[in-house]
């Protein structure tokens, strides 16, 4: 039953404002485009110019926490968005139960978001490798192992940004909603100090970690874990005694 | 017997109460409507019997029990403004009571489509708020549980939509031991649905009997009504 649970959160949402609305429907294929176009550009510049360094296209990854905050946040808020918020809340389940099955389901549109940017990051290097004389094959290995430590780390943090993500969601379902944007305030500006101080280690880091790995990883990985069970216990509290 | 029970039950949401030391009692097996304006405490009221929200002070027992998520497993709910997933279809949504709904019945469920004039393919995008409002009720109507709340099933949905629901909520009231709460403001069109009444105003019960005696007494329940909240 849990699995089925899980399986209905990964259908595609729709509000009726959506159905109405056509520019909304098509509205992120926009936004997909003009990012891609934007990608294009820049690669070309550089690459013409022989000043690309491959493993820059993962710089893109720097704003996976964000679609992950979205993603998640959005799996709470569309249920109020639809209208379907009541159906949600008396299902016959434990708080926790549908919490765990909205928190898989992100984590499952999670890595979907980050596979298509594995492979959208694939071409750009490979259409790098065409234009630029400078780029050898031989250097997708370092190119690869750059892009799949991002996705390491991404396992290691992903789910506590997930669960982050929901408890935004939640907290607005409750007594305490006015503190949402005081959440998103502080999120911004901690984002922005950690990427305005430590965005040269962090990328150093994503670049040289498979070296390291495993032990670095797993000291990160487990208290992120633990942190984030216990944000979905509090979600769970918080949806059985302070939902208005 | 009774099917609920609530001594002082109040809730406040910030500085408002929504139910204010409000006294009800349910009897079981019979069609209840739960009548007022808006605002008067009906959804909240609701909402505590299946134990979305917690009451600030009071007690509640529904079925001899304390609210809880085990409890609904003996509660179809249909709740107050709900709207059903676009991208489901009639066969979906039975699958999805199949699914996660107990007691619920599949053979009555298309049974039920089928009366409605439902078609299994129809997709909620593309239904009326009547035809919708049909889909959403079979999800509640087709479980064999003991207690149907229905917040304001008719709110929105044209007349003949309306009788249609009637008499498919009586026609299985008829079949079944159920007890049925239904809240509406519309009682004109409604009168002839329910047996026992409760009337609340401004988050408290002042008036609750049965229909029959109710009459008797003071007339139909529209000529109450408006006496009570004129």
């Amino acid at each position: 039953m849990f699995w089925n649970l899980v399986k209905h959160e990964l259908k595609h949402r729709s509000s009726e404002k959506d159905k109405n609305s056509s520019h909304k429907r098509y509205i992120k294929y926009i936004y997909l485009v003009v990012f891609l176009v934007i990608a294009f550009v820049f690669i070309t510049k550089l690459a013409l110019a022989g000043e690309l360094d491959p493993t820059q296209i993962w710089n893109v990854l720097y704003g996976l926490p964000f679609a992950l905050i979205g993603i998640s946040r959005a799996i709470i808020k569309r249920e109020q968005r639809c209208n379907t918020v009541g159906w949600w809340l008396s299902l016959p389940f434990r708080r926790q139960t549908l919490i765990w099955a909205k928190f898989l389901a992100a984590m499952w549109r999670s890595i979907l978001t980050y596979l298509i940017i594995f492979v959208l990051g694939l071409v750009g290097f490979f259409y790098a490798l065409l234009i630029d004389p400078k780029l050898q094959l031989h250097d997708i290995g370092n190119f690869l192992l750059t892009g799949a430590n991002v996705g390491l780390i991404m396992i290691v943090i992903g789910p506590l940004v997930i669960a982050l993500g929901m408890f935004i969601g939640i907290l607005a379902l409750t007594e305490y909603r006015y503190l949402v944007s005081l959440f998103w305030i502080g999120f911004w500006v901690v984002w922005a100090l950690v990427i305005s101080s430590y965005a040269e280690v962090i990328f150093h880091f994503i670049k040289h970690q498979y070296a390291a790995f495993p032990g670095v990883s797993f000291i990160a990985w487990l208290p992120c874990w633990i942190i984030t069970y216990i944000l979905i216990v509090f979600m769970s509290v918080l949806l059985e005694r302070k939902l208005v | 017997m009774n099917a609920i029970e609530c001594k002082g039950l109040s809730k406040q949401f910030e500085k408002n109460f929504a139910l204010q030391e409000a006294e009800v009692k349910i009897p079981e097996n019979r069609i209840i409507g739960v009548l007022g304006p808006n605002g008067a405490g009906k959804s909240t009221f609701f909402r505590l019997l299946v134990g979305q929200i917690k009451s600030n002070t009071g007690e509640i027992h529904v079925l001899g029990q304390k609210p809880s998520w085990e409890l609904n497993h003996q509660i179809a709910y249909l709740p107050d403004r709900a709207r059903w997933y676009l991208d489901y279809s009639v066969e979906k949504t039975i699958e999805y009571g199949k699914n996660f709904l107990p007691g619920f019945q599949e053979d009555k469920a298309y049974d039920l489509a089928d009366r409605m004039k439902l078609d299994a393919s129809m997709m909620t995008a593309s239904m009326s708020k009547g035809q919708e409002a049909k889909l959403m009720l079979i999800l509640c109507m087709a479980r064999e549980v003991p207690l149907v709340i229905l917040d304001e099933p008719f709110a929105g949905i044209d007349m003949i939509a309306k009788e249609q629901i009637m008499e498919t909520i009586i026609d299985l009231a008829s079949e079944r031991e159920q007890t049925i709460l239904i809240s509406t403001h519309e009682i004109a069109e409604t009168e002839g649905l329910f047996d026992y009444v409760v009337f609340f105003k401004e988050g408290k019960v002042i008036l609750s009997g049965d229909v029959e005696e109710l009459r008797g007494q003071q007339g139909s329940l529209q000529s109450i009504y408006r006496e009570l909240y004129r």
